[in-house]
């Protein structure tokens, strides 16, 4: 039972991977059955996921509620980190000393681990909006996941 | 078990995923803000994070007032740069996952410690190489090209990231 769960996850893996992004971009010739597969690519983030998952009007509206409410947790993190940042290069003009730019660049680099980490709950979040078959959709969340890659490290999470 | 299972499967899926790395027609999408110069004449791959109105490479280079040879060299460290950090990017990757997969478990907080940990460690290895590269820019400009030096790093956090995914994969193709 084991086996045939990991060789279905495989599956569903190397299919991901043999066709690229695959579906939501139309692949021409792909031969994908998903609807997915033939919606136009979007330049909103919020689109993108949304049909990832395959989410319905009351799942759209709950994950829209939960990426704007992480969005707003992240806006000061994003503004101290972007200040961090300034110091990281006044420090690199200053010629500064290994340990000095170490220091602020550390300062920097956890601000942004924390963006990071912060998406990624925000996606575990949006799991738990989803029904059981969405939840089994492992292409679907692997997209996701990536398309949640950075959003937070923006001014407008929505935008691509 | 089947849980187990199922969500090293996402892992598996979203790593598979970014290593297909296209989002769209143009590739390159759902990262932060984009990677290389969108200079036609220039390789990279700002033509294809055609959701970007401006790249990060084209920020900088405005906000830099860079020349056409300048942003030439600097596109070339850049790219350069993107190629030797795929390693780190992986690693980035790899400890996102990570953590994505201890929080759909339902980890203890004991658990999603060590990861968190691990990630901030990846993205400081990240910013190291930002540093290194931003040095070597530093070195190309001219001394009226200084005053907007610092805020010139702050746009380029993660562009080798967005970079190396706008080139069609973490480990290039």
């Amino acid at each position: 039972m084991l086996k045939k769960l990991s060789m279905a996850c495989m599956l569903c893996a190397s299919l991901a991977m043999a066709q690229g992004y695959g579906g939501g971009r139309g692949r021409a010739g792909s031969g994908d059955m998903d609807p997915r597969a033939n919606t136009p690519p979007s330049s909103n983030r919020f689109e993108n996921i949304a049909t990832s998952l395959n989410l319905n009007k009351d799942q759209r509206k709950t994950v829209r509620t939960i990426l704007d409410e992480g969005a707003k947790e992240a806006a000061p993190i994003r503004e101290q980190m972007s200040k961090s940042r300034v110091r990281v290069g006044e420090a690199i003009v200053a010629n500064k000393s290994e340990d000095e730019l170490k220091q602020v660049a550390k300062t920097a680099s956890d601000l942004n681990a924390q963006l990071s980490q912060l998406e990624i709950k925000t996606f575990a979040n949006t799991y738990a909006a989803l029904d059981d078959i969405q939840k089994k959709d492992m292409r679907g969340l692997g997209r996701a996941l990536f398309l949640m890659n950075g959003m937070y490290h923006i001014k407008n999470w929505t935008e691509e | 078990m089947f849980a187990k299972v199922f969500l090293t499967g996402i892992a598996v899926a979203a790593l598979a995923v970014a290593q297909g790395g296209q989002m769209g027609p143009g590739g390159g999408g759902g990262g932060g803000r984009g990677g290389g110069m969108s200079d036609p004449g220039m390789s990279g791959g700002g033509v294809r994070a055609s959701y970007h109105k401006e790249s990060q490479a084209d920020q900088i280079a405005s906000r830099l007032k860079l020349t056409s040879d300048q942003k030439t060299e600097v596109n070339s460290l850049f790219e350069a740069t993107a190629k030797d950090a795929a390693p780190i990017v992986q690693q980035v990757l790899k400890c996102r996952q990570d953590l994505a997969n201890a929080l759909l478990h339902g980890k203890s907080e004991a658990e999603i410690a060590p990861l968190n940990q691990a990630l901030s460690d990846a993205v400081f290895q990240m910013t190291g190489v930002e540093v290194k590269a931003f040095q070597k820019v530093i070195a190309l400009l001219k001394p009226n090209q200084m005053s907007k030096a610092p805020e010139a790093f702050d746009l380029m956090a993660d562009i080798f990231v967005q970079l190396t995914r706008a080139r069609g994969g973490w480990g290039g193709r």
